[in-house]
């Protein structure tokens, strides 16, 4: 198994070098079939890898000790789960773990999502495999996890029993997937940059992977506090150590990043925020790594140096440095395409938060390098402790937890209307009334401290703006049905209250961790068997000493009767346990938990007959802190769901158009106003896929001949067809298959000005029986070049954009035929060119399309034919018309 | 002034804020990260400094007190050792030849008083030649 084993490293070393060759080359000189080759030697690498994992895994169960890996960390007596999580507890092994996910995570990288630009995937994909060839590189030259032993052993070292805890099973693969996932987001900014593909596409397929790899940090730095709370047995769960903090920093960079993603999708704002951050958030997972390798920084996990830190501090150095170079390259195509419009809007909260979760990360990171840093600086290493991350980060923890708190009713792009800013005012003095409370009469934290009560206050204000924000929202949906509407708002905005759901987690984590941290009691204590201690709110009673013999341990518990002054009682049983293999004792600490705090109990031993001494500690909110990060995690579970599709019963487009020769065809129409004719026995005909251009003065009767053709307005004599359908005289309400071939785009824009441009679209698709309404409106903004500005409202924007979205209005269920009344007005020459394009790639399509215009060198561009339309009746350029008796139109001059 | 502007000037506010905080936070709670031998060749000036001091507990060294809440030991360096005691709760698996990091102050006696001992965690990062 050992040579297998040693067989399958190197060649995923081999094949990892390979795709990365391969897939540069493919990209480079683009060359497909070299390109098609990276992914399946990737997936050989993977498998290769996952032999190579099964192999030590093997190894570490069946406590083969031919391998040094297995000799160092595991044990004849070590239980088989734990001795499989030995996996990731040595260096070599968690690199291995690190590798093997990676390469996973490339894979799925390179099948999903299928929709990904192929322009960004390719450059992207040789990024990633580099990188694993870089770990693999480590693994087989610096620390080889299938190495043989040096002296042949039948036991090993075996594993502290600290580490002998389910979540250390969990932990540390949680931490390094988090870790690999974001790559992909530094790989694609680095693909966007090197192919000069800034337009926003990276941004869309680097989100979702930035929200996985933010959702599963967490998670793992959640499950690391958890094992530090139940474990170590301090009464706390962070210690700031540097190997925390490691974790903490990309973190915080990460969630920095997905809100600069977010304005950028939706303002076109904080471009080089976001590949900064991209960037700069997977320097410091290497940062991280690093800082647990090199043995230069002081903490309290046992490291000696090693040179793979190094080779850690070199990727960094490589990354930022590459990075900086392609960022100070493109920052002209890098502009933001809108300013902050209000400090009451949303993406000025989104700024300020990005603001503070840099301050955030910068401190945590300052804190950490601090003992390097300083013996660099004046000689000798000083460290900073507790009071120095408190001091910055609860300042700004309060200022992003209040921009938070703000964002469910502030826009984009704009200021915040009347009704939210009342609506705000009065969320502001209910928090503020319920914090001074709080604080006043000490219901939380018996005035020991502030900050937890003026948490409590912005939760509160957090609470009533989201309630108040999905309240509107389900109104404006369904004013007659608030519950529908609301299920109508969850479910088309998704996206968006799951985000919110993300900030309740948020929210309860703060609340849990200000009431923790900063109010926590701590009291030494010592008592005799059968005597009651007061402490605050509780009397503990010492029940009874029991000791216990097991078979691979002895255990020495002190029961506890604890009261509080509610008269509710619980028992806890701290103890302690001699763990006979190692002869090492261990302390079991006791916990009872519920919303208001909990209650601690560390047993330190013996102090004298029937006396033992323990500390007692009270954690007010622990319960929230937990369920803040369950929260916070169903939130993005929510977020990264896809969404189901449903059976098409509609479809996204109209049949195929009808083969007939003449898509319009009129006869001796005439129309009345009063009893004067306007229109008089006009005749005309369309032939499939040409466009005709009807010129006339003002008054003329352009617009209501229009209005007849769409079917909108009746008429008094003469018939009409569409693709030789026959079409009722009087204008008729309601829908029809043939109506809806038929599109006609007025010469006012006649945008709902209480709907954003995306709602525009939306309605319009909706009410044409698309399926997938949203993604048609997306695409059609997207096509139109307003996506920035999909959630603004028409009054807003410019003129010209109103006619843009007023024409995708008219184009999104893809008509056969198209009318429109005077589209160049009111354009400038950016508009009529861009207009010109569309309506000639329109006929290309083959849609029928019949336009007014004054401007006759327009018509003479767009138009197939035209026609004047003069005293009633239409007429070719110095020809009149006489459609009714067959003749061919001559063309214009 | 625009609303950037304000949101510049505001974060600027911010951060001069963060970075007098970060200062009182730090001069509050900076304490010598030493070895053995670095304590001993270059001692702090003012006895008065803490002192976070790593080193491995020496063989036939430790005394730790029935109740668990002290203990004496020789706390060893690459070339010196140091008496120590220690008056607080102790970590489960201080034993000897453990490596350890004790917080406090140096006394003019040449006994170094911690009010606290941290073993350093069992995870091993560990080069490959050590054992």
């Amino acid at each position: 198994m050992l040579i297998l084993g040693q067989i399958c490293l190197l060649g995923a070393f081999v094949a990892a070098g390979f795709a990365t060759f391969t897939s540069w080359m493919g990209w480079y000189f683009d060359h497909r079939p070299l390109g098609k080759w990276a992914p399946r030697t990737a997936l050989a690498c993977l498998l290769l890898l996952t032999l190579v994992v099964l192999v030590l895994a093997q190894a570490l169960v069946t406590k083969d000790f031919r391998f040094d890996y297995v000799a160092r960390y595991s044990s004849q007596l070590l239980p088989w789960q734990y001795s499989l999580s030995a996996l990731w507890v040595g260096q070599s092994g968690s690199l291995l773990l690190w590798a093997w996910m990676l390469n996973l995570l490339v894979i799925a990288f390179w099948q999903f999502p299928r929709r990904s630009s192929d322009a960004l995937r390719l450059p992207a994909f040789a990024l990633l495999m580099a990188f694993t060839c870089f770990l693999l590189t480590t693994m087989v030259f610096a620390a080889n996890p299938i190495a043989a032993v040096s002296v042949p052993t039948f036991e090993g070292l075996g594993l502290s029993p600290l580490l002998q805890h389910p979540a250390m099973l969990i932990h540390p693969p949680i931490v390094f997937l988090g870790y690999a996932a974001w790559a992909i987001p530094c790989a694609l900014a680095f693909a966007a940059l090197l192919t000069g593909q800034l337009d926003g596409r990276w941004a869309r397929q680097a989100r979702p992977w930035a929200l996985f790899a933010w959702a599963v940090l967490g998670s793992g730095i959640l499950l690391g506090a958890q094992w530090a709370y139940e474990e170590l047995g301090w009464g706390g769960y962070w210690g700031w150590d540097p190997v925390e903090n490691g974790s903490l920093i990309p973190w915080l960079t990460g969630t920095a990043l997905l809100h600069a993603l977010m304005t950028w999708r939706h303002l076109g704002m904080m471009k080089k925020m976001s590949f900064g951050l991209a960037i700069g958030t997977f320097t410091m997972c290497n940062f991280a790594t690093f800082l647990t390798r090199s043995g230069i920084f002081s903490s309290l996990h046992a490291f000696s140096q090693s040179p793979i830190g190094w080779l850690f501090f070199a990727m960094m150095v490589l990354l930022v440095a590459a990075g900086s170079m392609f960022l100070l390259l493109r920052r002209a195509d890098l502009a933001a395409e809108n300013s902050i419009s209000s400090l009451l809007s949303r993406e000025a909260m989104v700024w300020l938060s990005t603001v503070g979760l840099l301050l955030m990360a910068m401190a945590t990171f300052l804190g950490t390098v601090c003992t390097a840093l300083s013996q660099a600086l004046v000689g000798h290493k000083i460290m900073v402790g507790p009071p120095f991350y408190n001091n910055t980060l609860i300042p700004i923890g309060l200022l992003i937890l209040a921009a938070t708190a703000l964002a469910p009713l502030l826009q984009w792009g704009e200021a915040a209307s009347i009704t939210a800013r009342r609506i705000l005012a009065a969320a502001a003095v209910s928090g503020g009334l319920v914090a001074g409370l709080s604080a006043g009469l000490g219901l939380e934290t018996g005035g020991r401290h502030v900050v937890p009560s003026v948490v409590t206050g912005i939760v509160v204000f957090a609470l009533a703006v989201l309630a108040c924000s999905l309240f509107l929202d389900a109104r404006r949906r369904n004013p007659e049905n608030g519950r529908l509407g609301m299920l109508q708002c969850l479910r088309e905005r998704r996206s968006q209250y799951a985000g919110f759901l993300v900030h309740l987690g948020f929210f309860s984590l703060a609340f849990g961790i200000t009431g923790s941290a900063l109010s926590a009691r701590h009291q030494d204590v010592e008592i005799e068997q059968g005597q009651t201690v007061n402490w605050g709110p509780r009397s503990i009673r010492l029940v009874e000493m029991v000791d216990r013999q097991l078979p691979d341990k002895r255990v020495a518990e002190a029961v506890l009767e604890v009261s509080d002054q509610h008269g509710d009682t619980f028992t806890v049983t701290p103890s302690q346990h001699l763990h006979l293999l190692q002869n090492l004792w261990t302390t079991e600490v006791a916990i009872h938990s519920d919303w208001r705090s909990d209650f601690y109990a560390i047993l330190h031993g013996s102090a004298g007959e029937d006396r033992v001494r323990m500390t007692l500690i009270d954690n007010p909110r622990m319960r929230w802190l937990w369920l803040g990060g369950s929260v916070m995690l169903l939130g993005s579970v929510i977020s990264l769901w896809p969404k189901l599709r449903r059976r098409q019963k509609k479809s996204n487009a109209l049949p195929a158009p009808r083969t007939h020769q003449d898509a319009i065809r009129v006869d001796r129409l005439t129309k009345r106003f009063d009893g004067l004719p306007v229109l008089r026995r006009v005749g005309l005909r369309v032939a499939v896929g040409e466009s005709v251009a009807i010129i006339g003065a003002n008054g003329a009767g352009k617009t209501t001949f229009l209005r007849c053709l769409a079917g909108i307005t009746g008429w008094d004599e003469g018939k009409l067809w569409w693709h030789g359908e026959p079409v009722k005289k009087r204008a008729a309400p309601g829908r029809s298959e043939l109506r809806r071939n038929v599109s006609m785009i007025a010469h006012a824009c006649q945008l709902y000005p209480n709907l954003t441009l995306l709602e525009n679209l939306l309605f319009a698709a909706r009410m044409s029986g698309l399926g997938q309404p949203r993604t048609q409106a997306l695409g059609w903004l997207d096509r139109m070049g307003l996506l920035s500005q999909a959630n603004w409202l028409p009054r807003r924007v410019s003129h010209g954009m109103r006619r843009r979205v007023s024409i995708a209005r008219g184009l999104i269920h893809q008509p056969g035929i198209l009318l429109l009344d005077e589209p160049f007005s009111g354009l400038d020459k950016q508009g009529r060119a861009w207009l010109t394009d569309l309506l000639a790639d329109l006929q290309r399509q083959k849609k029928s399309i019949c336009f007014t215009t004054h401007d006759r060198q327009q018509a003479d561009q767009c138009a197939d034919r035209i026609l004047i339309l003069l005293d009633g009746t239409l007429r070719s350029a110095g020809v009149s018309v006489e459609p009714a008796r067959g003749q061919s139109q001559r063309r214009s001059a | 002034m625009t609303a950037a502007h304000k949101i510049c000037l505001g974060g600027l506010a911010i951060t001069m804020a963060t970075t007098c905080l970060a200062y009182m936070g730090a001069s509050s709670s900076w304490q010598f990260y030493m070895t053995v031998d670095e304590l001993l060749d270059r001692p702090p000036s003012s006895r008065d400094y803490r002192v976070r001091l790593s080193g491995k507990v020496g063989q036939d060294s430790l005394q730790i007190e029935p109740d668990r809440h002290s203990a004496s030991f020789i706390l060893t360096g690459a070339r010196s050792q140091l008496r120590v005691e220690c008056r607080g709760p102790l970590p489960d698996n201080l034993i000897e030849g453990c490596d350890v990091v004790v917080e406090g102050q140096m006394e003019s006696s040449g006994l170094f008083k911690g009010d606290q001992v941290m073993t350093r965690c069992a995870s091993k990062y560990a080069a490959s030649n050590h054992r």
